[in-house]
């Protein structure tokens, strides 16, 4: 009798970088034994644009635009780190008003962010019906967004000392709008989506990674809140005027891409919450409200002293990075985005380093799909939320 | 025998467990058949750029003083300026300027810098040609205004959610020219003084 040979050799396949589940150009070689990952070695340099580099001989407000595509799903945060880096090395200060008009564009952006991710982290599990849904909230943010910018994604919205414009007419009650329609939103997704026992087989206790080791690898965002490690820097850093809203940090013990996925659904309700705390105390409220008090006050009136304005000073087009290197960074939605920045007394930054949340989570891949199924390296990929934009620059 | 009965009650229970969770995914999405597409039947129906939308440049030429504010603040120094001193008056004299549109990322940062308000946005946004060399707008062509939405006759225009009534979620279910969200400064101050005089 012939027996089938079952014992195969080892194979090495490659993912990428044009799998169409593989988030951006990523490419990974795969050893496998059989269905199981022997070992997984991520390519990168793909979407390499020299981020780095071309910061080096722009003004900060030349380069503006450019900020916007390295995390393409976050792009406020990106424009947040960009102006927030000189402004600290400057001093320069930040309106009261900017500043909540700032919060708000952020935990938007977060929320947007979010969104996408759970509509392709389910999809990459095999459910492809939430990505379609996902989309119609995350037009709603980019149409509000639009309204305010003037661009859905390319915003180049962030000013050193502020924001480029105060939010239009009415922008405040269609964003009040948009909060209460979205809370339930995410109910929806959760009755879709958590309970599911497909996607809970496919996700609990997979790609785990523990609290000793997240920190060890340096892990961020909701990476390291998942593995139950209490670390925002937005309450870590006091940065913006968090410190005034009511929030707590969203974290999970589990350290799966369960836990993840909990964190991130989390994180959209707080946004939530703390885009509507922010739309009741910003200074001046709504632009209506303030235009107004203004006409009504006459031209010396408290509501054009430095509270109620957008930006402090309008940036010069040939503002001076001042001498001196210092590190800044933001809680974007995948973790810390942060820039280290070298200026030397000239227009151009000597050096602008930028410390992308995605690559540094990235490199905790290999050992997380090591020993799992093939099938499961897009769901653990999935988990970590990355974007070849800012991971190659 | 009793481990067996439990392990079929657990797999029983299990497998009602199941079904009552994809029973309640299948009501989110049979819950869709009631509500309306949201997407825009594009050409036939548009959406309104909003306000501050950042299309294609327009450029007045007699307001252009040559300062090239929009060439430094340009992340490539995209704009051409091209100007001759006149020595006889003092001043700069342009000869033409363009943009090429398949080269610009509409930041808009030459916009906002230019001092004498001589370029401004459109809402412009469909710019695609055969030739990309169609692209590189001269001063007459970058003089052009687009067609508007709500002019258009073949279209129907749809407003986007920051534009809309409020309670509204939908730039289908209201008219365009239906009233957007938030009070004119106006009627806030007259509503403040009812309040003191009260």
């Amino acid at each position: 009798m012939v027996m089938i040979e079952t014992k195969a050799e080892r194979m090495v396949i490659n993912m990428g970088p044009h799998h169409p589940s593989m988030h951006g150009v990523l490419r990974l070689i795969v050893t496998l034994d059989g269905e199981n990952v022997v070992d997984c070695e991520p390519v990168l340099g793909y979407l390499h644009r020299s981020m780095e580099k071309i910061a080096e001989n722009r003004t900060i407000i030349q380069y503006l635009p450019y900020v916007t595509r390295w995390d393409y799903l976050a792009t406020m945060f990106t424009e947040a780190i960009t102006v927030n880096a000189p402004e600290k090395l400057a001093n320069v200060p930040v309106p009261r008003r900017a500043s909540y008009i700032r919060m708000i564009m952020l935990e938007l952006s977060r929320i947007a962010s979010h969104l996408l991710w759970l509509g392709t982290f389910v999809a990459d599990i095999g459910a492809q019906t939430p990505f379609f849904y996902v989309f119609r909230e995350r037009e709603m943010i980019y149409d509000l967004f639009e309204a305010a910018t003037g661009m859905r994604m390319m915003h180049n919205y962030f000013r050193i000392g502020g924001v480029a414009a105060d939010l239009p007419y009415g922008w405040v009650d269609k964003c009040e709008d948009f909060c209460h329609y979205f809370l339930p939103m995410v109910d929806e997704y959760e009755r879709l989506v958590t309970n599911n026992p497909i996607f809970r087989r496919r996700v609990e206790g997979l790609g785990t990674i523990g609290r000793e080791e997240a920190i060890n690898w340096g892990l961020s965002g909701p990476m390291l809140r998942g593995s139950g490690i209490k670390w925002d820097l937005r309450k870590v850093d006091h940065y913006e005027l968090y410190d005034e809203l009511d929030w707590d940090v969203q974290w999970d013990t589990g350290g799966d891409c369960l836990a993840r996925y909990f964190v991130r659904v989390r994180e959209m309700r707080e946004s939530t919450k703390m885009v509507l705390q922010c739309l009741k105390q910003m200074p001046g409220g709504s632009y209506e409200n303030l235009e107004a008090q203004r006409m009504q006050a006459g031209p010396k009136s408290e509501w054009n002293s430095m509270d109620y304005q957008f930006i402090s000073k309008k940036p010069s087009p040939t503002f001076k990075v001042p001498s001196g290197e210092h590190y800044v960074r933001v809680e974007a939605p995948k973790g810390e985005l942060g820039v280290y920045l070298i200026g030397e007394d000239n227009v151009f930054p000597w050096r602008w380093k930028i410390r992308p949340p995605g690559f540094i989570n990235l490199q905790v891949l290999p050992q997380l799909v090591r020993g799992m199924k093939i099938a499961d390296i897009m769901a653990i990929l999935g988990s970590v939320d990355i974007i070849m934009g800012e991971v190659d620059r | 025998m009793l481990k067996f009965l439990s392990k079929v009650g657990a797999y029983a229970k299990d497998a009602v467990q199941a079904a009552k969770y994809i029973g309640q995914g299948m009501g989110v999405t049979f819950d869709h058949m009631r509500r309306r597409p949201i997407t825009v039947q594009y050409p036939y129906e548009k959406l309104i750029p909003s306000e501050r939308f950042r299309g294609r440049i327009h450029f007045e030429f007699d307001k252009c003083i040559s300062c090239e504010v929009c060439v430094r603040v340009c992340p490539i120094n995209l704009p051409v300026v091209d100007y001759k001193f006149n020595s006889e008056y003092k001043k700069k004299e342009l000869k033409s300027y363009s943009i090429d549109f398949g080269v610009c990322i509409f930041c808009g940062n030459c916009v906002e810098y230019c001092p004498t308000n001589a370029l401004s946005m459109t809402e412009e946004y469909d710019l695609s040609t055969y030739d990309r060399h169609e692209l590189n707008f001269d001063s007459v062509a970058l003089g052009r205004l687009p067609t508007k939405v709500t002019e258009d006759p073949l279209v129907t225009p749809i407003r986007e959610l920051a534009y809309l009534p409020k309670g509204a979620m939908e730039g289908h279910q209201v008219d365009h020219r239906q009233r957007r969200a938030g009070q004119r400064p106006e009627e806030l101050m007259a509503e403040s003084k009812e309040g003191t005089e009260a």
